[in-house]
């Protein structure tokens, strides 16, 4: 095999420690190459968010559908017990309104376990897709970087929510439908720092970004042109949104895919050269 | 193998060219220079992996992988998968230390070189 290193100590010790960095760094950047997998996430993640699509109605907490549910857990109770707490608490639902289908309950709270879990396989077939490959991905580099990407994203949210003076701990941390799919940005972000993966971390940031206006809209911001419209349009509602959010995944995805793809032949051609 | 050029650059220019001293023969050899850079990028790789990428015959790797290992900068670790025999590499805290010298020396000869 001809290597840079060796044609260049012909041409005396700048080409030689030259060829040996580009090698060195055409090594690397081949075998991070090998372990490329975030557009199966991307892709993995924008199906899921498209299956949410048709519950998007009834559990995204947007303030664009004239609703404003303001806690998941009350909402919750609400649901089991069948008494409203739309219009007026404690009295019956009106037509419309949450109404006690308990259906409607586990379809909103599914995504709480459904979204970590499926974090948790794509990193076990991560895991074992390297081992199959001969190169085991670094354990603490992901910790390190999911430890860093959730701290950045959540500090940069309570600067936001203070900076607004909102009513963050109702509106936030107890919020509803938004606050779960957060795990998927901050876990986009993580793995594009991590694979090196601009296009993976730009989608990574849009989705948190875009789930950040949506509660913007909640904190009475008013620069979200889609909120509360006084005769809602299908752009309008939450159905909209939620594509939206798919749409950003499944697009980068494909990108991402493309990119990796050429990675993989421009990381073969360095390594060959 | 540019153990030898790697020589020359030491011995024919050591007191001009500070970072040289830096550069160690353990870890400058392009070979073991290839094992630590991959290694450094994975939690741990598989021998086969390591013989494609550097394009290398079983018996040359092994040799310098004998020799990385008793310089204490990866560990070898040897397994089954299933009836398939598999070889594990793992770098050590002291061989991602020795890559960021070699590396560091590297770019800083560079530099210089490319000043003069």
């Amino acid at each position: 095999m001809a290597t840079s290193a060796l044609s260049g100590a012909q041409h005396g010790p700048r080409a030689q420690a030259a060829g040996l960095l580009a090698a060195a760094e055409g090594w690397r950047a081949r075998t991070r190459a090998q372990m490329n997998g975030a557009w199966v996430s991307l892709l993995g993640f924008g199906v899921l968010s498209l299956a949410a699509v048709p519950f998007a109605w009834n559990t995204y907490n947007f303030g664009a559908h004239g609703r404003n549910l303001n806690s998941y857990p009350t909402f919750a109770y609400a649901e089991l017990t069948g008494l409203c707490v739309v219009h007026e608490p404690g009295t019956p639902c009106l037509e419309g309104e949450f109404d006690g289908a308990v259906l409607r309950f586990l379809a909103w709270g599914v995504w709480f376990v459904l979204l970590p879990l499926a974090w948790v396989v794509f990193a076990r077939w991560y895991r074992l897709r390297g081992e199959a490959r001969g190169v085991v991905p670094r354990r603490d580099l992901w910790t390190r970087t999911t430890l860093v990407t959730t701290t950045a994203v959540t500090t940069a949210l309570t600067g936001l929510l203070l900076g607004w003076s909102a009513s963050w701990e109702k509106d936030v941390l107890q919020n509803t439908y938004v606050s779960p799919w957060y795990v998927i940005g901050i876990g986009l972000l993580a793995l594009g720092l991590a694979e090196h993966s601009w296009i993976t971390a730009a989608a990574g940031v849009t989705h948190a970004a875009l789930l950040t206006v949506y509660l913007g809209a909640d904190w009475g911001t008013g620069w979200l042109p889609l909120q509360q419209p006084a005769h809602p349009r299908w752009t309008d509602g939450p159905h909209f949104k939620a594509l939206l959010l798919a749409a950003v995944l499944l697009v980068a995805a494909s990108a991402e895919w493309a990119a990796a793809h050429r990675r993989a032949r421009s990381g073969a051609g360095t390594v060959a050269a | 193998m540019s153990t030898g050029d790697a020589t020359t650059v030491r011995d024919g220019q050591e007191e001009e060219l500070h970072p040289t001293r830096s550069l160690d023969d353990t870890v400058h050899q392009r070979v073991r220079l290839g094992v630590l850079a991959i290694a450094r990028e994975a939690d741990r790789v598989e021998f086969g992996f390591l013989k494609r990428e550097l394009g290398v015959t079983d018996g040359n790797l092994s040799r310098h992988l004998k020799v990385l290992e008793e310089s204490t900068l990866i560990t070898v670790e040897k397994g089954y998968a299933g009836r398939r025999p598999r070889t594990w590499i793992t770098l050590t805290r002291e061989g991602a230390q020795a890559l960021e010298t070699e590396l560091r020396a590297l770019r800083e000869l560079v530099r210089r070189l490319d000043g003069t």
